[in-house]
């Protein structure tokens, strides 16, 4: 149970830099999601909080302590990787008590700790085990076992589904979320996977290039996404994009149409106009026209590629799609759900 | 001609050829063994390749504990005892020391660790001879000068280039995210390597152990420079086995001493010859 402070956080190596003035708060039980692509600084981020590394700038503060120049064992962190990190040579039970062997816990208490976890974790009948006769599953439970027995102020998740199989993933994706609900031990979560991000973080923060690009809910983040990079990274199938000149009024156009959205403001400027799959709805009053080239059924929705004055978009529709290739369609978009961005920096505009 | 029968042919070829191989190879050590348990005379009459007519075990005898080595009638045992008081303590620690840099040099950040790996990794090519006036000098100062600890760290010295490098191949391959699990979790240095390391380590540490024992036992030239009657290795005994003449050349009993000198080596190998390639191709490819 912890608050934790990250404040101007950088971090170069050499002339690279690898995080600019990084600034986040999580409240007592927050869980933060760190999401980005690869080489993005998200693990870097992580190990600095860990303690695994050292920032080149900057304070962390774990409640009211100072922990920036703490030793990784002190910091009152555990940490679950990607690779689940057991220790081959011991067994479940002596995993799990590690840490607290290393704290010097007297044996009883060990024990009871490591029976603690075990029941929780449905675990204890592989205590006796070593880890390579564990399944990828159960060698996930045991890490964060030994991650949880130290009953630690603040987790750290770095990736730690990714090498599970799609199944596993949904499923531990779940208990990891019903752990945490149990626990309320506040967390930071990394990944790049943005299905894990928006299911689990009650907030993200997008990563790119070593800067927040945004830090919100992740509704927040899904219906205002601050910049072009986010709206993209976020949301899956991705956005669907134009690009265009703003009416001299003020109109925004999709394709030749007038879409009704008028930003004064922006007369003229060159934009990007980004609407998600479910927003485009066929419509036979709508004003875009379009002539489908693809129809992509998943079961509970289907994708249905056009081909439109707005170029090459996605419609994401409710069940199985009644349409073939070549078939035409009309659409429509309400206002509110046109994202506008600049055209050269990305950024949100209306 | 079929493809099957063209097979069978290049099958049958290869046999012959890797029988007769080891035919060569096991040629020395069937001459060995045969000879050491005939009588001298049989020796004599001049037919090395037969078996024996009388066998006896009294050349292995005459060797471990009778025969003359240089003004001592005392066998090889006592020499056999000097080579294991050597090379026990000498392989554990250049062992130990070779898996410590190994941590040290890929677990830690340092400055200047490619510099200094590539200085212990220029011992293992440095040629014996050249130190073996400053050694002798150092071991004279020491006080070690003709003593079996002296023989100990001379081989530990000398055994720590090549177990550094065995030791560092394997550790960089080590998974970062133990160490630093482990670190996490309290693991000090100590700890880490204890707890951690060198319980993961068996194969590589088999490797060195094998290598370092082979050298170490089979070592001559050391062996004759900085040791005394009293603790010469077991090379250096049998040479002078070898060289003793009280008239008459006792072959039996030399094939006989030169079996005895050769069977520690040959029982390691034998018995952890599987970890020696299983550690050598470790790191190689993904477990």
């Amino acid at each position: 149970m912890a608050t934790l402070t990250i404040k101007d956080i950088s971090k170069s190596f050499g002339s690279t830099t690898v995080l600019q003035n990084i600034n986040l708060d999580l409240a007592d039980g927050e869980f933060l999601v760190l999401v980005g692509p690869s080489g993005c600084g998200k693990s870097t981020l992580m190990n600095i909080v860990a303690g695994l590394e050292e920032p080149s700038t900057g304070t962390l503060r774990l409640d009211a302590r100072d922990i920036t120049h703490e030793a990784p064992d002190t910091r009152d962190i555990a940490m679950v990787f990607q690779s689940y990190a057991l220790y081959p040579n011991m067994t479940v039970a002596e995993n799990i008590a590690f840490p607290l062997e290393m704290r010097k816990v007297p044996m009883a208490e060990r024990k009871a700790a490591v029976d603690e976890v075990a029941s929780l974790l449905q675990i204890k009948h592989l205590l006796e085990r070593k880890p390579r006769q564990l399944s990828g599953g159960q060698r996930q439970r045991v890490a964060i076992g030994r991650a949880l027995a130290r009953r630690p102020s603040l987790f750290l998740f770095d990736e730690p589904l990714s090498n599970l199989d799609a199944k596993l993933r949904v499923d531990m994706r779940a208990e990891l979320k019903k752990l945490h609900m149990a626990t309320g031990v506040t967390t930071i979560y990394v990944t790049h996977d943005q299905v894990e991000a928006m299911t689990l973080g009650t907030r993200i923060a997008v990563l790119k290039d070593g800067r927040i690009q945004q830090l919100a809910t992740p509704m927040e983040l899904y219906e205002r996404p601050a910049n072009t990079f986010v709206a993209e990274f976020i949301g899956s199938p991705a956005i669907n994009w134009s690009e265009n000149e703003v009416g001299s009024d003020g109109q925004i156009y999709l394709g030749q149409d007038r879409s009704g959205l008028v930003l004064p403001e922006l007369a003229g400027r060159r934009v990007r106009i980004g609407i998600r799959p479910e927003d485009m709805v066929v419509n036979d009053a709508g004003t875009l026209q379009a002539t489908v080239t693809l129809v992509e059924p998943t079961g509970a929705e289907s994708y249905v590629l056009v081909r439109s004055a707005m170029g090459e978009c996605t419609l994401r529709m409710a069940g199985a799609a009644s349409y073939a290739p070549g078939d035409a369609l009309r659409m429509a978009v309400a206002t509110h759900k046109i994202h506008v961005f600049d055209a050269s920096s990305g950024e949100r505009l209306n | 001609m079929n493809r099957s029968t063209f097979d069978q042919i290049q099958r049958v070829l290869l046999y012959v050829v890797l029988a007769f191989l080891a035919l060569v190879f096991l040629m020395p050590i069937y001459v060995m063994v045969v000879n050491s348990i005939k009588p001298l005379e049989e020796i004599r009459g001049g037919n090395l390749i037969s078996l024996p007519l009388n066998a006896t075990i009294e050349p292995w005898l005459q060797a471990w504990s009778k025969a003359q080595i240089g003004v001592q009638p005392t066998g090889l045992r006592p020499y056999f005892m000097n080579s294991f008081l050597m090379v026990i303590p000498a392989v554990l620690f250049s062992t130990l020391i070779g898996s410590l840099n190994g941590y040290v040099l890929t677990q830690f950040k340092m400055r200047g660790a490619t510099l200094m790996f590539g200085a212990l990794l220029f011992s293992v090519f440095i040629p014996f001879q050249i130190v073996l006036i400053p050694m002798a000098k150092l071991l004279g100062e020491l006080g070690l000068a003709g003593t079996v600890k002296g023989l100990v760290l001379v081989h530990t010295v000398y055994g720590i280039g090549f177990g550094t490098l065995f030791f560092r191949n394997f550790y960089t391959a080590f998974p970062h995210e133990l160490v630093k699990s482990a670190r996490m979790d309290g693991a000090g240095f100590f700890v880490l390597y204890w707890r951690l390391l060198l319980p993961n380590s068996l194969p590589i540490i088999v490797v060195n152990v094998i290598w370092q024992f082979t050298n170490i036992w089979n070592d001559f030239l050391f062996g004759a420079s900085f040791s005394d009657f009293s603790s010469y290795p077991l090379t250096v005994a049998l040479n002078n086995l070898v060289s003793s003449s009280t008239g008459v050349k006792e072959y039996n009993v030399h094939f006989a001493g030169a079996f005895i000198a050769a069977l520690p080596t040959l029982v390691v190998y034998v018995v952890s010859g599987k970890y020696f390639v299983r550690g050598l191709m470790a790191g190689s490819v993904k477990g």
